[in-house]
């Protein structure tokens, strides 16, 4: 997930070591409070107070993000593929919708410095706001000139997503639920996107809830369900600690 | 940035609580702990979880 961003820093020249970088990553999602969405505005902060670029920073991690969502509906329509005829009739809908918007939000996101030009009136394109506003555009719009990167970045994201549905799958095998993988691919992308926004600490709570509602027509127990939405859940914060303790040597080291 | 993450991390906080009341009060929890203490780590840090179909060793 690091090396994702990395490749995206790289194309785009932006001047920062490697392991600064995975400093700022890991401390970010540390600060950010096990959320993905807050941890991004802390690493976007947080690289624009050492780069001094701040279109750039927020564009890398804007693009990350939006291919790192892009990669959980690639997995989303292999669990269609592989399992499509045990969704209920009513989530096809919600599906395809999720789907539209990512999509539309990808290419809007890409092709930033076009529309918001025409978007945003000639007055303001002058004011504060709107030379920021047209900054990160251009910042964001310049990742089309990068396709191998996007690429590279692309299929790093589809593997670390199918990483995490054969985690789930392991974990829930070894407590003994029987539900086949296909199934994994199909209920997950709703879990991984639940634990990504903010709406939960660490992922407890909301996100555990609905795998415990998405596991309900396999026939899962639900105290088994929670159970495997706990490990999840907990194997997420597993990594956390090195942000904790990277946090810990820099405040220490600045007194 | 800091002192508006902590702010928001309040109210995810307590939603994060009002769910898992909510979640504990319609599921018995003592059958989530009996499935947490079935994990089978071993089996999960052993090559054989790839070929093998269930966690029971």
């Amino acid at each position: 997930m690091i090396w994702r961003w990395i490749i995206l820093l790289r194309a785009r020249g932006t001047a920062i070591s490697a392991s600064s970088a995975a400093s700022i990553y890991l401390v970010s999602s540390f600060v950010g409070g096990y959320t993905a969405m807050a941890g991004d505005a802390a690493r976007a902060y947080s690289l624009s107070r050492r780069t001094e670029q701040g279109s750039e920073a927020v564009a890398s991690v804007a693009v990350d993000r939006l291919l790192g969502l892009l990669s959980i509906l690639v997995i989303a329509l292999m669990g269609i593929a592989l399992a499509g005829s045990q969704m209920a009739e009513n989530s096809v809908g919600v599906f395809a919708a999720v789907a539209v918007v990512l999509v539309a939000g990808t290419v809007a996101t890409l092709f930033a410095d076009w529309w918001i030009r025409i978007a945003l009136p000639d007055s303001w394109h002058h004011s504060a706001v709107g030379v920021r506003a047209l900054r990160v555009a251009d910042a964001l719009g310049a990742y089309r000139g990068h396709r191998s990167a996007i690429v590279a970045v692309s299929i790093l994201s589809i593997g670390v997503q199918l990483l995490r549905v054969s985690q789930a799958y392991l974990l829930g095998v070894a407590i003994g639920i029987d539900v086949p993988f296909s199934y994994y691919l199909l209920f997950m992308p709703a879990g991984l996107i639940a634990l990504m926004m903010p709406i939960s600490l660490a992922g407890f709570g909301a996100p555990q809830g609905l795998i415990v509602w998405l596991l309900q027509p396999r026939g899962v127990p639900q105290a088994d369900a929670l159970a495997l939405s706990t490990l999840i859940v907990l194997s997420g914060i597993v990594g956390q600690p090195a942000g904790a303790a990277l946090l810990f040597l820099r405040q220490s080291t600045s007194r | 940035v800091i002192a508006k993450l902590t702010r928001s991390l309040w109210v995810r906080a307590l939603l994060t609580l009002v769910v898992l009341v909510l979640l504990i009060s319609r599921i018995d929890i003592r059958d989530s702990a009996a499935a947490l203490g079935r994990l089978n780590l071993h089996w999960l840090a052993s090559s054989s979880c790839w070929s093998r179909p269930t966690g029971s060793s």
